[in-house]
């Protein structure tokens, strides 16, 4: 008998070892499930062959079905195929939420690590004009009996009238949202209520994105303020004729009172005209008509309190006074003293940003985002 | 290529038969008396590369993550076809008794090696082989194997150009 002496098998024995321990991972991991699938339908023909031979007894029983049996064997049997499609499906999702669950910890570390922290605030729509009587009695009694006015307890206008306040930390310009989608901003708060201004509202007024819908084009968002126009539809200006804005275009906001925050959405470009004055006349019809919803939420941004108090209580006032130092470009080699101020741009840029926040927030208080940028 | 062809549709049909009757039949019981067979009948890479395919369409069939039958067959069926016919000292053709013997002990080894590695690679380590399976597919292997072994024996008798040894 010949021999195999050389060492080919051995090649092929190892290059099947791994395909099957490459098949094992990979059938492990789900991913054959087509092949698999293709597999079965192929030995179908020769199994229901040897099936049929092994066990003729079906073909005698297969003709005393009557009807309605077999209509109810074909229910059941569709029944079972939506169902298996169906956890096809539950499988697909869970393994997405799978790979997305893996990637959480860094998302999480990278959200623990920044400086603000932006989290919403779930809110009803209580009413959609203004403080009905009836609330406005209930809330003076309720309000009466913790010692507050009737001027801290309700609003007196006739926006919208959500059922979270003061007492949620809500405050005035705080973007409403619903889902992604901006709704408008908080125009007043009371003890337990706010009011809503919309984004149609002639008084309201934010920076915006404007980014155009297309492959071919390079992602420079243009920038405008949108205004509110009263009825069912914003506008936005200060948009140069340089800048290209097509109908179809999509509408973000720039920013979230100044700060750099997630990017909400206001509606798409219906309208895009030169004006006279070499600007742009932009309408923009808002994704969601905030007349017709009732669950909102509420965006707040505070300071990330667990990073601070952390920093805080590693930074030593030596590390902090020699960090100035060098910010202040000063390289003597000798410290100030500790009862020396610390001087230069540091504490007056500080100073000056505040100052400008403020200024910008008493100045234009139906303005949420930055002033406008053209 | 004749063997080949042999080969394929002996474990092409003990697929489809273990598939069809997964009531009667336990996995492996026949698939894996037909490798050794087909690794007796012709002791080449050929052989190596048709019992792999099978037994891989066969992890494939069955959703198998820990291919342990698999490797452990191949490389058993590997190390024992590749034995050096002669003897590696004196370089003289092996006894007639070494031969035979272990011509006569290459189905058993076989045979044995893949339901130990059956029994602990059973349903990918998730639930071990229980005696009552283990019997199920001894009845069946073991008449299959006799009956192969018998009929590779007495082939030539049958007109067939093969030899056990």
């Amino acid at each position: 008998m010949k021999r195999t002496t050389n060492k080919l098998p051995w090649l092929s024995c190892f290059a099947l070892c791994l395909l099957a321990i490459i098949v094992g991972r990979l059938n492990q991991a789900g991913k054959l499930t087509s092949l698999q699938m293709t597999l079965h339908n192929i030995i179908t023909p020769g199994r229901l062959l040897a099936a049929a031979i092994g066990n003729p007894e079906p073909t005698n029983t297969a003709p005393s079905l009557n009807q309605t049996d077999l209509a109810e064997l074909q229910n059941q049997l569709l029944s079972n195929e939506l169902q298996r499609r169906q956890l096809l499906i539950e499988n697909a999702r869970l393994k997405q939420q799978l790979l997305q669950a893996k990637h959480l910890p860094a998302r999480s570390e990278q959200l623990e690590r920044s400086l603000l922290k932006f989290d919403v605030v779930s809110a009803q729509i209580v009413s959609q004009k203004g403080t009905p009587e009836v609330l406005k009695a209930a809330l003076i009694d309720a309000g009466r009996s913790a010692g507050l006015r009737p001027s801290q307890l309700v609003i007196s206008n006739s926006s919208p009238l959500l059922d979270q306040g003061l007492d949620m930390q809500i405050a005035p310009g705080q973007p409403v949202v619903t889902g992604s989608v901006i709704v408008g901003r908080i125009q007043e708060t009371a003890a337990w209520v706010s009011s809503l201004q919309l984004v149609t509202d002639e008084d309201f007024s934010a920076a915006v994105e404007i980014f155009r819908d297309s492959e071919f084009t390079a992602e420079f968002p243009t920038i405008g303020l949108l205004r509110g126009s009263g009825d069912r539809h914003c506008r936005i200006d200060s948009v140069p004729y340089t800048a290209a804005v097509s109908v179809g275009d999509d509408v973000f906001s720039a920013d979230l009172n100044g700060l750099n925050g997630p990017r909400l959405y206001f509606g798409k470009v219906t309208k895009a005209q030169f004006s006279a004055g070499g600007e742009w006349q932009i309408e923009v019809t808002p994704a969601i008509n905030g007349r017709q919803i009732q669950n909102v939420s509420v965006v707040r941004s505070e300071l990330n309190l667990n990073r601070t108090e952390s920093s805080s209580n590693s930074i030593t006032p030596d590390d902090a006074r020699a960090n100035l130092v060098r910010t202040n470009g000063v390289s003597t080699g000798r410290l100030p003293t500790g009862n020396a101020q610390p001087t230069g741009s540091a504490r007056t840029i500080g100073t000056a940003r505040t100052r400008n926040a403020a200024a910008r927030q008493a100045s234009s208080p139906n303005t949420f985002g930055a002033t406008p940028r053209s | 290529m004749k063997i080949l062809l042999l080969q394929a549709a002996i474990l092409g049909l003990a697929i489809l038969a273990e598939q069809s009757r997964t009531d009667l039949l336990p996995t492996y019981c026949l698939l894996l008396p037909c490798c050794s067979l087909c690794l007796a009948m012709k002791k080449t890479s050929s052989s190596i590369l048709a019992v792999g395919t099978a037994l891989l369409i066969q992890d494939l069939l069955r959703m198998e993550s820990v291919p342990l039958v698999t490797i452990g067959l191949l490389v058993a069926g590997t190390f024992v076809i590749t034995r050096p016919e002669r003897d590696p000292i004196s370089h003289r053709p092996r006894s007639q008794i070494y031969r035979l013997t272990h011509s006569w002990f290459f189905l058993p080894v076989l045979l044995f090696i893949s339901g130990v590695l059956l029994h602990f690679g059973y349903q990918s380590w998730q639930q071990t082989l229980t005696v009552d399976q283990l019997k199920s597919y001894l009845i069946v292997a073991i008449p299959v194997f006799l009956i192969s072994l018998t009929a590779l024996r007495i082939s030539k008798e049958f007109g067939f150009r093969y030899s056990m040894t």
